[in-house]
């Protein structure tokens, strides 16, 4: 017996009757013809025996399979809970994220991290060693290890990332264990030479970039040390390095540049013709830790931030190139994010471990060090003890957002932290539709 | 009845990472903006 999953939720009709219908929990959208909705409406008292159709066998089946419709007996909250614990505690998945340097060779006025590094910027012979071996003796059970280089600006510690990449490539090769990387840069250092490196030599393949928007903007924002431009270098390297590595565009957003993303996404597309390589994605600039100081007054409005995404995506829609936005495909999460998760650390370049990005720096933050391995000291517990909140136990959009921040809801008792872009996540789905039937 | 995007497999979430990360998607924010 059958009954029809909680998370449903029909998106939009079209013209031939048929319901475009998406489960949350599993991420399945599907086109619902009039005969499989004639099963599914009917689902708590078909008996399946008297299918007499290898049509209405199939349906069936593919409803169950994509979790539209779910044995009677379950209780997907409880699911779902039960799939996040598994995620959450068990140690398949090795993932660390370095910063080989706190250092940086830009000085973007909203970061935080100027405002938290107080100590040495760059990893010694010691911590790498130590990292060495807190890796192999984490690795041991994993079927899989990734990492994401980060900063600072990593580029400006290669000879780190291959040294290290070099030893986590041999020993992962040793134990049968996969081995992948990406890496969160600005672009600058990232020329073709190093893209190519990376990519060969430390198994890097996909990095992160920010731009802020076009190019007067953008280098109001996004500030070389020295005082130069950073745009033209950037996207020269994005122009040479994007059949390299899958880049990915962040666009960090704030009142001061809300209204130019338009014009970058339309250099992105059609002028610069990147491809489906490079796709983008915006992110607004929040004060989420005590070292944010961004001003106030620029942060963004939620609405305000969701209307124009929308724009931008009916956009990118209509032109065809949804697929250049790498947000636009919505699924779900185990857990709100990795920070939540124990096998999963930060580590700083003085071999310190934090749960969250945001945290780096911050002393009074650190879980354990490379060298003693984690601690589970209370802030290690709080966030591998952060549990959903009860407010969010009806909540249909749960699955895709599992109560939101942990760093927010860490500070403010477990409220749920409801992410704006999930305003707009059924007509990103209805864009998804069109985009296919077209 | 026919599927544009299918379920995916509890063990693809896992994944995840702090920047959510995987092969067709590249790396996006941790708290998604759709």
């Amino acid at each position: 017996m059958f009954k029809k999953s909680y998370y449903n939720e029909i998106i939009t009709h079209n013209n031939n009757g048929e319901i475009i219908l998406f489960n949350s929990r599993t991420g399945a959208l599907t086109i619902m013809n009039k005969e499989a909705q004639e099963i599914y409406n009917n689902i708590e008292n078909i008996d399946e025996s008297l299918f007499k159709e290898d049509k209405q066998k199939e349906y069936l089946t593919k409803m169950q399979e994509n979790g539209f419709i779910v044995n009677i007996n379950t209780d997907e909250l409880k699911l779902m809970e039960a799939v996040e614990n598994i995620a959450r505690y068990n140690d398949k998945l090795l993932t660390l994220t370095i910063a080989p340097t706190t250092a940086c060779n830009m000085a973007c006025p909203y970061c935080y991290e100027g405002n938290n590094i107080k100590h040495k910027p760059s990893m010694d012979e010691e911590v790498k060693n130590n990292l060495i071996k807190f890796f192999i003796n984490k690795v041991k059970n994993a079927k899989a290890f990734k990492v994401c280089w980060y900063g600072g600006e990593p580029l400006l510690e290669k000879q780190t990332i291959a040294e290290l990449s070099s030893e986590f490539v041999k020993v992962c090769a040793q134990l049968g264990v996969h081995y992948s990387a990406s890496m969160v840069t600005n672009g600058v250092l990232l020329d073709y030479e190093t893209a190519r490196y990376l990519k060969e030599e430390c198994k890097v393949n996909s990095v992160q970039i920010t731009l802020d928007g076009p190019k007067e903007i953008n280098d109001q924002r996004r500030l070389l040390k020295n005082g130069g431009s950073s745009f033209d270098i950037i996207t020269k390297n994005i122009d040479d390095i994007k059949e390299i590595l899958n880049v990915t565009i962040r666009i960090n957003v704030d009142n001061s540049n809300l209204d130019y993303i338009g014009e970058l996404v339309d250099y992105i597309i059609n002028n610069k013709k990147w491809g489906r390589k490079v796709k983008f994605y915006m992110y607004p600039v929040v004060n989420k830790c005590n070292e944010c100081n961004h001003d106030d007054k620029l942060l963004c409005d939620d609405n305000e931030l969701s209307k124009t995404i929308k724009e931008i995506m009916g956009k990118v829609c209509n032109n065809g190139s949804i697929e250049f936005m790498a947000n636009s495909y919505i699924k779900p999460r185990n857990l709100s994010c990795s920070a939540t998760k124990y096998n999963n650390y930060l580590v700083d370049p003085e071999g310190d471990l934090y749960k969250c990005w945001s945290q780096i720096g911050n002393k009074d933050m650190v879980v354990g060090n490379i060298r003693e391995g984690e601690k589970l000291n209370p802030e290690h517990v709080k966030w591998i003890t952060l549990n959903l909140p009860k407010e969010c136990e009806e909540c249909k959009k749960l699955p895709l957002c599992k109560g939101g921040c942990g760093l927010l809801r860490i500070n403010n008792g477990n409220k749920p932290v409801c992410d704006v872009g999930l305003v707009n996540y059924k007509n990103t789905l209805e864009l998804k539709y069109k985009e296919y039937v077209r | 009845m026919e599927l544009i995007i299918e379920a995916i497999e509890n063990d693809k979430l896992e994944a995840e990472t702090c920047i959510l990360y995987d092969e067709s998607e590249g790396i996006i924010g941790c708290t998604i903006y759709w």
